[in-house]
């Protein structure tokens, strides 16, 4: 069914897009991800302008956050003071990241810088993913964590100021890191139009040395304000969220949710974990073809001053 | 059929087009407004007209005029990004044509371009001046291309069919992701060369409905617009833990 979305101005098949936000919220139940990083390249792809993409796609991921942070709350696995820090920093971060966004718009680039932190990002943690759980599996250690907290990051830590104890994580850290790596997160955010759970869940593992039990439903608690923010900012400055799409990707992505969440204990969780590294890393080598590969039509065109 | 457009013509054509004494053409549309409901998916238009006089119709539609930023990508150390730019003034968000001979007969080029009729006969200024000409064309063909892809230009002409030797029809296909604004139709009587007459007929192609009152409120209300996305969003999670909750 063809559905005409209002603010980006054009008809879209509205089953490819529920299947596809419902096939990303089934990986997001399953993997504990946000998804972004998947729908905003596929949007794209679609013919959805750039701009309404990335504006459009933190509305859902307020939703799908909403859901996944209600069963965190109640088991009491959210750090309130460590997202409140994370919060202040992404806040930052997301007026900057949306202002980098309309400058790139500007001068033609903003595709360009889209691919590249893509491939950059989504490879090297792919990658890195894909290394530990390969490590793990063959050397049937837990993980690598303990090694890696305890190296030259911890003497650059520690010589941090304003520290400050965070009891629901057990740690007496700086608060420059939660604020840093919400600021770098908040940025990233709101030029490539994800939540960022991919990229906050290893900085808090490994740079501020969060407990894991508490990471999952502390980054999203953060994220629900981060999307927030980025889609009053999208609406009010660019005019660029579609109610519509919103929508459809809204419930798209929280049925495949449902879904994804029911095969969570059949799948082992390191199995999980090898499989999200594949996907990321497929998805990272797809988007790098934009970068090497001719295109066969290397000039494209746009409505100054439009979308 | 044809029977029936012949009495769509008689009804139409009189109540709607004055015709002064001296005109030779006279032209109107079967809609004079595109309408874009949420289930729009692009819309025909139909133009009836009649011609006193023997002659060529050619007719021309243009959407509301744009700056266009065309860029070209060049190959920096393997990687492929935008380098060279030009921006165009006025050019039309839509163009289409209709022709009732073969696009070789309709005219000499000279009139062709005077009255922008075929694709190639569009040209547009780029904006800044004392670009090179070559590099310009190169430019204004990618344009083309680039529109032609999407299918707001055409890349033939539209035929015009005659229900009998006065009485004319034409066809055109507005796509779905036209702007909205108004456009305008010229249609032309070409004998011997030269324009003999010539009308001006104007589309509003706009949004309206439910999609159109999205769109307003998102532009005139866009801090409460918003919100609101925030709110449903919010609403939908809580309700989808909810409910997972309640099942397992």
């Amino acid at each position: 069914m063809q559905v005409y979305l209002p603010i980006a101005e054009m008809a879209i098949s509205a089953e490819s897009i529920f299947m596809v936000s419902a096939f990303v919220g089934f990986l997001s139940g399953l993997f504990g991800i946000g998804g972004g990083f998947l729908t905003t390249p596929f949007l794209i792809f679609t013919g959805v302008p750039p701009a309404i993409a990335v504006g459009t796609q933190p509305c859902q991921i307020v939703a799908n956050g909403t859901s996944g942070v209600l069963g965190h709350l109640r088991k009491g696995h959210v750090d309130f003071k460590m997202g409140g820090f994370m919060l202040m920093g992404s806040t930052a971060g997301s007026v900057i990241g949306i202002s980098i966004f309309k400058l790139l718009q500007y001068l033609g680039q903003i595709d360009f810088v889209i691919s590249v932190l893509y491939v950059v990002l989504l490879s090297s943690i792919g990658t890195l993913m894909l290394a530990e759980s390969a490590f793990s599996m063959f050397f049937k250690k837990k993980n690598m964590r303990s090694e890696f907290n305890t190296n030259k990051i911890s003497n650059f830590k520690a010589a941090l100021p304003f520290k400050t104890r965070f009891s629901r994580s057990n740690l007496y850290i700086s608060a420059v890191l939660p604020v840093g790596v919400g600021f770098i997160g908040g940025i990233l955010a709101s030029i490539l139009g994800i939540g960022g759970g991919f990229l906050l869940v290893p900085a808090m593992i490994y740079i501020i040395g969060m407990p894991t039990l508490v990471v999952a439903g502390t980054s999203l608690f953060q994220i629900i304000f981060t999307t927030s923010i980025s889609t009053m900012l999208h609406a009010v400055t660019n005019n660029t969220v579609d109610a519509l799409l919103a929508a459809i990707l809204i419930a798209g992505g929280v049925i495949g949710a449902q879904v994804g969440v029911l095969f969570t204990g059949k799948i082992r969780p390191l199995h999980a974990r090898i499989m999200l590294a594949l996907l990321i890393i497929i998805v990272s080598i797809q988007l790098s073809g934009n970068l090497f590969i001719a295109p066969e039509e290397i000039f494209s065109t746009v409505v100054r001053g439009g979308h | 059929m044809r029977i029936l457009l012949i009495i769509a013509v008689l009804i139409v054509l009189p109540l709607s087009a004055v015709r002064a004494a001296d005109d030779v053409i006279a032209v109107d549309l079967a809609v004079d407004h595109v309408d874009i409901t949420t289930g729009f998916t692009g819309s025909y238009l139909s133009l009836f007209g009649v011609q006193d006089e023997p002659g060529d119709i050619a007719i021309t539609i243009k959407g509301p005029a744009r700056e266009m930023v065309v860029r070209r990508k060049e190959n920096v150390f393997g990687i492929w990004m935008n380098r060279t730019n030009m921006v165009f003034e006025s050019v039309p968000a839509f163009y289409d044509y209709a022709l009732s001979t073969d696009e070789a007969k309709i005219g000499p080029d000279a009139l062709r371009r005077e009255y922008t009729i075929g694709v190639e006969t569009l040209k547009f200024r780029p904006r800044d001046e004392g670009e090179d000409a070559a590099l310009v064309q190169e430019f204004q063909n990618a344009l083309i291309r680039n529109e032609q892809a999407q299918g707001l230009f055409p890349t033939e002409p539209e035929p015009i069919t005659y229900i009998d030797d006065k009485f004319f029809r034409t066809t055109i296909y507005i796509p779905s992701n036209v702007p909205t604004g108004l456009y305008t139709i010229e249609t032309y009587l070409i004998r011997g060369g030269r324009v003999v007459d010539m009308r001006e007929t104007e589309v509003k192609v706009a949004q309206v409905g439910k999609s159109a009152a999205i769109n307003s409120f998102s532009k005139s209300w866009s801090f409460i617009y918003g919100l609101m996305c925030v709110a449903f969003a919010m609403g939908v999670g809580w309700f989808s833990n909810a409910l997972r909750r309640k099942l397992s």
